[in-house]
């Protein structure tokens, strides 16, 4: 008796889980699905961006500090808008 | 070459416009290196006290840029010496690029700029960024939201999409906001279930953009946007935008003959991706 209504809660439980995601995935207009393919499509591939791991400062004053107390040479990538923002 | 600039460098990102007309020290720097070796943009290496070591700008060719580059960079460690390595930390330097809200209330909406050629997507394109403020931003799910309900945003908000006209990755081609006409975006509660508020946009683009520097060239645009918001009703904030700008563009005269398709892809998440 006991397993039979611990089986029904369980039962109960995973029909709950299911009826709510169900609903929330019917929920959400065709459109989220459909855009989000899209943009997935239209984001360059990682390979294209692997620059922006490299660890860029965006305050030359600072980079002078850092590299006066490292001794170490300073890298400067400018271009004709902030470098990191379009590029 | 990520490697070995993180571990011989200290690099450093700048705006030309911004920093070539700084009036601190910062901008003094800037324009004693660059007169040490003229060129438009790119790379310049030099030292703490301002002494050029190594410059890169025009590449031979796409197949040769990445070593033309490393061996800029070796010349520039050649002159200056020995250079201890270093693992230094990364930070992002953009942490609201397509994620979560700014201190100052605001929130960046992350943009991919593509090339189109009968339907399949080209090329590098470019990457960018549209910044808006607090009030901006909100324009985008404006309460209460209920089915059915339709509003404009702001015009001077649909105005920074012009970052999704062009995919060069600077600014040459890029229609400025009010070289749009029109700029207008839409909206209207598609459905309201489950403490979700599901918005869909809908906008309208056009421009004609002076060339910089040479009189009578201009180049021209029109697109459209599709997106959608989603609102949590409970919580009553846009947990996401997604937005799809696409288009065509004629290039600057005597280029201008064929359009070229310009598609872009928009987005920002309350929420900070995983990893």
């Amino acid at each position: 008796m006991i397993n039979i209504m611990k089986n029904n809660r369980q039962f109960v439980l995973i029909a709950a889980i299911i009826a709510c995601t169900t609903r929330s995935l019917a929920a959400a207009p065709i459109e989220v699905s459909d855009l989000a393919r899209r943009l997935d499509a239209i984001k360059q591939p990682s390979q294209l961006t692997k620059w922006q791991k490299i660890p860029w400062m965006l305050d030359l004053n600072e980079a002078i500090r850092v590299a006066k107390d490292e001794k170490r040479p300073i890298l400067i990538w400018v271009s004709g808008d902030d470098p990191l923002e379009r590029c | 070459m990520i490697r070995r600039i993180a571990a011989k460098f200290v690099p450093v990102a700048l705006n030309l416009y911004k920093v070539r007309d700084a009036k601190d020290a910062a901008g003094d720097f800037f324009r004693s290196v660059r007169k040490q070796k003229d060129q438009y943009q790119g790379i310049w290496i030099a030292s703490a006290d301002a002494k050029l070591l190594a410059a890169h700008q025009n590449y031979k060719s796409e197949k040769t840029w990445t070593q033309e580059v490393l061996a800029t960079m070796d010349g520039a460690l050649k002159a200056f010496g020995p250079v201890a390595e270093r693992t230094p930390k990364w930070t992002d330097p953009l942490p609201f690029r397509g994620h979560g809200v700014r201190p100052d209330g605001g929130i960046t909406l992350a943009v991919y700029n593509r090339y189109q050629f009968g339907g399949r997507i080209e090329g590098h394109g470019a990457i960018d960024s549209i910044n808006l403020s607090d009030k901006e931003w909100q324009s985008f799910a404006t309460g209460p939201l209920e089915e059915g309900k339709e509003w404009t945003v702001p015009e001077s908000v649909a105005r920074q999409f012009c970052r999704c006209l062009s995919p060069a990755s600077d600014q040459s081609t890029m229609p400025r906001p009010n070289e749009l006409n029109p700029a207008k975006i839409t909206a209207s509660v598609r459905t309201v279930e489950n403490g979700r508020a599901y918005i869909l946009f809908k906008g309208e683009f056009a421009a004609i953009h002076k060339h910089l520097f040479e009189a009578g060239k201009f180049s021209r645009h029109e697109a459209q946007l599709s997106g959608v918001g989603v609102y949590d009703t409970v919580s009553k904030q846009l947990e996401s935008l997604t937005f799809i700008v696409n288009g065509t563009m004629h290039s600057f005269q005597p280029y201008d003959k064929d359009a070229v398709g310009v598609i872009s892809g928009v987005e920002w998440r309350r929420e900070r991706p995983a990893g």
